[in-house]
């Protein structure tokens, strides 16, 4: 049980490693690779991805963060389960919701994007994707802490879930100019071939303990399935198997723009909208279908005889033992359909003597969750863009930067972040609930769309 | 960059986090032991399998045999049961019958022979033949003092042979029908009420004699006419042969007619031809002198004291019993004269005189097995017989033997069947039993050992750890229970903790396990529970109902601590 909680707290708090396509990209019109948020924006120029670096996100978010678990007491810090910090404390400190923590980490290997005659913009990238989630319910923290403190015998603890899963999607985009449809609309489309490389699912549906003076029992019901996993009975521990086929599937992202035109301070008003991600994945090689419904009751030794306690300490450690050995049996195919996510956006450019400058505000929702996003871009030069924004909505309220050097031609790079809890510890571990994501992007420009005409 | 790193917050860094948890809130309880109910069967009935009876009221005894002991009637064994008859045997008792006279010539044909049918009566009656004796059958066994029947061996017979000696005929047959009464000297199976019939023909081809065995079964004698002063016994008795003769198809011829007496003569001739005594129903006298066993009360103590390891262990010798388990295929009812002499350290201090003992006694040819019980009540139970023994006077110490001698006699008035050539032996196993009840200064333990999990060392290390719960001990014994736990090196890491039970009590325990050695008790590999049960004076029995519970959980007020 101790291993399993620091285990589940480590891993509310993984560091982040990598960086993102960020959201403050969406509302600058000649950023380069903001057509993976929205397939209707098309870039300005053509160009080639630096293979591996031509982006790269990641998303980390979390509602607890170290300072849901870690107390100061006479200028010293302890853990919640320290016997120093009053329980109260500690349950006060603990999120409505379940802890979680959600990821997703996306990294183009290959990418490059062309105009297609006059209207159309052509994109094409190999990417690697993974994303993964992790439920630890508040009771068995309250359990942890507090055991049979209060008179309380019995916990029912619900809702300790993982799932896992990552596929490689070789993509093909296209944005299309309907200015003889509407002026100022413009639709794109994205399809997805997605080739599964791992996948697991994993819940402990209910974990039900009884602690009295003469009974300690403990009833377990869980379930999995995992892809490119298998099971080392001896270790009684799974292993993933490296990268392999295991699954296929497909996915398209929908979005449109349109621009409505003013006369006066802001320049226009844009309206875009995508749904990203709308498709699944069929894994259907080496899978296992994992599950554990255990009981373990254990009410005092009962026999003072020739060795009878050593019999009964073997006998309840193999009790134990089995109590977290899931039963595996050879699993079927399963469909993981994807996490879709919707962005709806309007911005108003305006200029400022020279400086052309934008205001919007971003609807999104990924991961299941909702966020709003106010913006602010500023590009100085042609070449240069630099954006703040701050999120109202979501795990967090958070601050966003985005700067990007587009040149027309050559080398561009980009670099964004957003990110909801600032404090953090010297290993930028967050204090509280946060949110970070982070892009970066390295991409060869060949110039605009005249060079190639 | 820098407006970020000005939100470090270094309190929350894991190298300067105290390691120290607790897990379970203040208040973790976690079972520990529940025995159930552990009677003295289940605690120490291993060691005293061989020795632990359970009697009909379940209480238990300690049961410890002695040497066992037996004597042998070997005179009735080695006896000569053909002595008495064996002057009678062979001697034959003859009656001669005169037929008829032989005519001076007879009408014979032109082949020299003639038919009798005519001449002679078809059937002659015969007269009353009776014959008295007075028979002395002498060596009869020395300790018969009284006899009222003798049985003979299955061999045993007489034989009668009927003939015509020197006779005339040729052809023809004889037909007897008469009766031989022997029922005045002996009984047989061949002879109804004693009187032998006999109906078997003569003719030409037996050549006119005929002989048949009979069976003898039992001398018949009037038992005032045994002297048991000589061992002899006197018969006075007769014979008597009667009956008649048929004749058919008789012939003679001129040769046999001239050669054959003047008269026809039937001989009839009995003889006794095996007679063996082989059992006597009367009363005897005999006496085996001298038994004697001991009771080696020292060795049950020094056995039981070496299967418990202790130095101080002492039963009481309240109420104690010695059991004799007598098998016996003896069938003369006996009496034993018991004495019971107790000694201490070699020297005799108290003694029981003339316990008078009825021996059980067994049906001829069967062996039987009975007890007899020596106590200071009855017990009523079924195949043992009680004889009450006041045993006060040497249970003032506890005895390190008791010895027994005894005299055992038969019953002179009691009539008994026995077979002699058998051997009659009765052997006794002596049980000194006492009821389970231990002295005051008795101290048994009971030890065991169990091998602990490595990681309890950090359990104890961390942790205070409280056994709790309770214990029920209805036996009449006081319980010292305590735990103590050593490293692989053998050392104690933990303080020994004791907590005593009181006899037919419940009592709450709690009991603190508290380091010892504090560095070494990462170490810790075994525990060792050791019940020291203490006697109680003048305490009742145990009974087989009698328990002790013990329900046990390690309390961690606290929580569960642990350093990560």
């Amino acid at each position: 049980m101790k291993r399993f909680l620091l285990s589940a707290i480590l891993l509310l708090f993984l560091p982040v490693l990598l960086a993102a396509q960020s959201r403050g990209s969406y509302f600058f019109e000649n950023s380069l690779l903001r057509h993976k948020l929205n397939p209707a924006f098309a870039p300005q120029t053509c160009y080639i991805s630096v293979p591996v670096l031509g982006s790269s996100s990641v998303d980390v978010a979390s509602n607890v963060g170290l300072g849901n678990f870690i107390f100061q007491y006479r200028n010293k810090s302890y853990t919640f389960l320290n016997e120093h910090i009053d329980a109260n404390t500690f349950l006060n400190k603990l999120p409505r919701r379940d802890p979680y923590v959600t990821e997703r980490i996306e990294t183009d290997l290959l990418g490059a994007g062309m105009p297609v005659g006059e209207n159309g913009y052509a994109t094409v990238s190999l990417s690697l994707v993974e994303s993964g989630k992790l439920v630890v319910p508040s009771s068995l923290f309250r359990f942890a802490k507090l055991g049979r403190t209060g008179g309380e015998e019995a916990w029912d603890i619900e809702g300790l879930q993982a799932r896992l899963y990552g596929y490689a999607s070789l993509a093909a985009g296209y944005s299309h100019d309907l200015n003889w449809l509407l002026e100022g609309l413009r639709v794109g489309g994205r399809v997805k071939l997605l080739i599964g490389v791992t996948a697991a699912q994993a819940s402990i549906d209910k974990i039900s303990v009884r602690m009295e003076e003469n009974l300690f029992a403990v009833n377990t019901l869980g379930s999995g399935r995992l892809s490119g996993f298998e099971y080392l009975s001896v270790d009684n521990a799974f292993s993933w198997r490296g990268f392999g086929l295991r699954g296929l599937g497909t996915a398209i992202d929908l979005g449109a723009e349109y621009g409505l035109p003013l006369d006066g301070f802001f320049d226009g008003i844009n309206f875009s909208a995508s749904v990203n991600d709308l498709g699944f994945i069929w894994f259907n090689r080496r899978l296992l279908d994992a599950s554990t419904q255990s009981s373990f009751s254990f009410s005092g030794f009962e026999d003072l005889g020739d060795g009878g306690i050593q019999k009964e300490i073997d006998a309840l450690t193999d009790e134990l033992g089995n109590l977290i050995r899931p039963d595996v049996t050879k699993g079927r195919s399963f469909v993981q359909a994807l996490s879709p996510s919707v962005y709806v956006g309007a911005d108003a450019p305006f200029y400022v003597y020279a400086f052309r400058m934008h205001a919007g505000l971003l609807y999104y929702r990924t991961v299941g969750r909702d966020n709003l996003m106010a913006s602010y871009g500023i590009s100085p030069f042609e070449w240069l863009n630099l954006g703040i924004n701050w999120t109202f909505l979501g795990p967090a309220g958070r601050f966003g930067f985005y700067a990007e050097y587009i040149p027309k031609k050559y080398v561009s790079i980009f670099f964004g972040m957003e990110r909801a809890g600032y404090r953090r510890n010297s290993d930028h571990l967050a204090i509280r609930n946060f949110t970070d994501s982070f892009s970066f992007g390295l991409n060869v420009l060949f110039g605009d769309y005249s060079f190639w005409r | 960059m820098a407006a970020l790193a000005a939100c470090v917050n270094h309190s929350y860094d894991f190298d300067k986090l105290e390691h120290a948890v607790t897990l379970g809130g203040e208040e973790l309880v976690l079972p520990l032991v529940n025995t159930g109910q552990l009677t003295v069967e289940d605690l120490i009935g291993d060691k005293l399998e061989d020795y632990l009876v359970l009697n009909d009221d379940r209480s238990y005894a300690l049961s410890y045999d002695s040497d066992p002991f037996s004597f042998t009637f070997d005179e009735l064994k080695d006896y000569d049961t053909s002595g008495p008859f064996r002057r009678y045997v062979d001697y034959p008792i003859s009656y001669g019958f005169d037929l008829f006279e032989k005519p001076a010539t007879l009408p014979f044909d032109d082949k020299g022979e003639v038919s009798l049918d005519t001449i002679f009566p078809a059937v002659i009656p015969l007269p009353d033949l009776s014959k008295t004796a007075s028979l002395s059958v002498p060596r009869l066994p020395d300790e018969l003092v009284e006899v009222r029947s003798i049985t003979l061996s299955e061999d045993s017979h007489f034989d009668v042979t009927i003939s015509l000696p020197n006779c005339m005929f040729t052809e023809g047959t004889l037909l007897p029908d008469f009766n031989v009464d022997l029922s005045q000297f002996f009984e047989s199976d061949d002879a109804e009420g004693g009187v032998l019939h006999f109906d078997t023909p003569l003719t030409e081809s037996n050549g006119y004699s005929v002989t048949r065995s009979y069976h003898l079964h039992k001398v018949v004698f009037n038992p005032d006419d045994f002297d048991p002063r000589t061992h002899t016994l006197t018969l006075h008795a007769g014979v008597t042969v009667n009956g008649s003769c048929a004749f058919s198809g008789l012939k003679t011829d001129r040769e046999h007619f001239e050669q054959s007496g003047a008269t026809t003569l039937l001989l009839v001739q009995v003889i006794l031809r095996t007679v063996n005594c082989v059992a006597f129903v009367g009363a005897y006298d005999y006496t085996v002198k001298d038994l004697s066993t001991s009771v080696d009360v020292k060795g049950m103590l020094d056995e039981f004291t070496t299967l418990f390891d202790s130095q101080d262990f002492t039963i009481q010798l309240n109420d104690p019993e010695i059991l004799l388990d007598v098998e016996t295929n003896v069938p003369i009812p006996t009496r034993a004269n018991l004495n019971l002499i107790a000694r201490k350290n070699g020297v005799r201090y108290a003694d029981i005189k003339d316990i008078l003992i009825d021996f059980p006694y067994a049906e001829p040819g069967q062996t039987i097995r009975h007890g007899i019980r020596l106590a200071g009540k009855a017990k009523h139970e079924e195949g043992i017989d009680d004889v009450i023994v006041d045993f006060s006077k040497i249970t003032t110490r506890v005895p390190d033997e008791i010895r027994v001698n005894a005299t055992a006699s038969t019953i002179k008035d009691r009539i008994a069947e026995v077979r002699f050539g058998e051997t009659y032996s009765m052997n006794l196993q002596p049980t000194l039993r006492v009821p389970l009840s231990f002295g005051p200064n008795t101290k048994i333990g009971l030890r065991d050992t169990v091998a602990m999990p490595s990681e309890l060392g950090k359990v104890l290390k961390d942790n205070t750890v409280i056994l709790a719960g309770e214990m029920t001990n209805t036996l009449p014994l006081e319980v010292d229970f305590s735990l103590v736990m050593i490293n692989d090196a053998g050392i104690m890491v933990t303080e020994q903790v004791t907590q005593h039970l009181k006899a037919n009590a419940t009592t709450a325990i709690r009991i603190p396990l508290v380091n010892k050695v504090e560095e070494g008790i990462v170490n810790l590999s075994k525990a060792i529970l050791t019940f020291q049960v203490k006697g109680v004076a003048n305490a009742r029995p145990i009974k087989a109902d009698d328990y002790l519970q013990t329900s046990l959980h390690a309390e961690m007020p606290g929580g569960y601590h642990v350093n990560f």
